[in-house]
């Protein structure tokens, strides 16, 4: 009897150092990918870091259903741009505009012209619809092809194919426009 | 100006290449560390939580089988088994009869309801089950009492009389003499019939 249930706790203790080393697998593979998910929105590495590490916490919670990895990076990706989206309108109510450019200095870290034309790809991605920003983002993180970034949406190819091209076009209609109107003052 | 220029000459690849280099950010170094805190702060979420799951499931699961598998749980009647009685158990307030001498008094009209009780001679189990309400004449009532009282004083012959034998020829007592009667003619009409008043 003695032996049966040192066996049956057994288990349980190889069970759990199982899912406590996957997790550690997925932290470490998808921390980088979850960073610049919420810092993409964020623009604010600490405040990035946090939502990451929220995510991370919430996915621990619940590890056992998302213990396929491509699920586990889909579920991460989705709910750190929510988490992220929320913090940040969180903070609109308290944004101070000077953040931002003092991010982009310290992210590009070159010329005022670089500093400038940074800042306005930040506000044209920030424009865009939250599908095509988040397709658009996930296809510049480490450089993610479409197939990839179709398994973190869990959408076909041809909505990514779709949806970055849109994506595009409405990020250069306004750079272009917001090119004009500088130039023009 | 420059920038201008530098929008009209973009295409896709230079700004899938602007876009990277604007989210090429690494995390702190104490990021992943700080990550490891916070999970380790949270409960082990596999085996209790499992656990709980497992519970709420096995009892559900119980109470749903106990529900379905209840009216086929009683024991089926056998030969050999004891018969189970239906007993009415009525909760009957005592009549006390009225005295014999005395004239009877009307009894306030009740209304009861009667349950009847089936007792299993094999367990302790009781059955209840609510049958229509039966409503009892007050004189019928009164009678009833008076039965059972004299019954109990011993005043009552329960004794049933013997059936009249067939084979003896009936006696038939002789009736009584009838008085033939006289009846009056009604005056008033033969008057009236006379005067002509007759409409």
């Amino acid at each position: 009897m003695h032996e049966r249930a040192d066996r049956l706790a057994s288990t349980f203790v190889t069970v759990d150092e199982d899912l406590a080393r996957e997790f550690e697998a997925r932290l470490v593979e998808s921390s980088t990918l979850a960073f610049r998910v919420a810092f993409s929105v964020l623009r604010q590495r600490e405040d990035a870091e946090d939502v990451a590490q929220e995510a991370f916490a919430k996915a621990y919670r619940s590890f056992r259903q998302l213990r396929d990895r491509e699920r586990f990076r889909a579920w991460l990706v989705r709910m750190t741009f929510r988490m992220a989206i929320d913090r940040q309108r969180a903070n609109r109510r308290r944004f101070v505009r000077e953040q931002v450019i003092e991010i982009a200095r310290e992210t590009t870290g070159d010329t005022v012209v670089e500093q400038e034309r940074a800042e306005q790809l930040w506000r044209a991605i920030d424009a865009l619809p939250e599908k095509l920003r988040l397709t658009i983002v996930l296809a510049g993180i480490q450089g993610h092809d479409i197939r990839e970034v179709a398994t973190l949406l869990d959408v076909p190819d041809g909505t990514v194919k779709s949806r970055l091209f849109l994506a595009r076009k409405q990020l250069r209609e306004r750079l272009s426009w917001m090119a004009t109107d500088t130039s023009t003052r | 100006m420059d920038g201008h220029r530098h929008v009209d000459a973009m295409n896709d690849p230079s700004l899938d290449r602007e876009i990277e280099s604007l989210l090429a950010t690494e995390p702190s170094t104490e990021f992943l560390a700080r990550v490891r805190a916070r999970v380790a702060e949270e409960p082990t979420p596999n085996r209790w939580r499992a656990s709980w799951t497992f519970a709420a499931a096995t009892a559900v699961a119980a109470a749903i089988v106990a529900l379905t598998v209840w009216p086929s749980s009683e024991p089926a009647p056998s030969s050999s088994a004891p018969v189970e009685v239906p007993r009415i158990a009525k909760s009957v307030e005592t009549i006390t009869p009225p005295p014999s001498s005395a004239a009877p008094t009307r009894l306030p009209t009740e209304r009861t309801t009667a349950r009847a009780v089936v007792v299993a001679a094999s367990s302790d189990r009781a059955l209840e089950i609510d049958l229509p309400e039966v409503v009892v004449a007050d004189n019928e009532k009164i009678a009833f009492a008076t039965l059972v009282a004299k019954i109990r004083q011993s005043r009552f012959e329960p004794a049933v009389p013997a059936a009249p034998d067939l084979d003896t020829p009936l006696e038939i007592k002789a009736l009584p003499a009838v008085e033939p009667i006289e009846i009056e003619p009604i005056v008033k009409v033969a008057v009236l019939q006379t005067e002509g008043e007759r409409p």
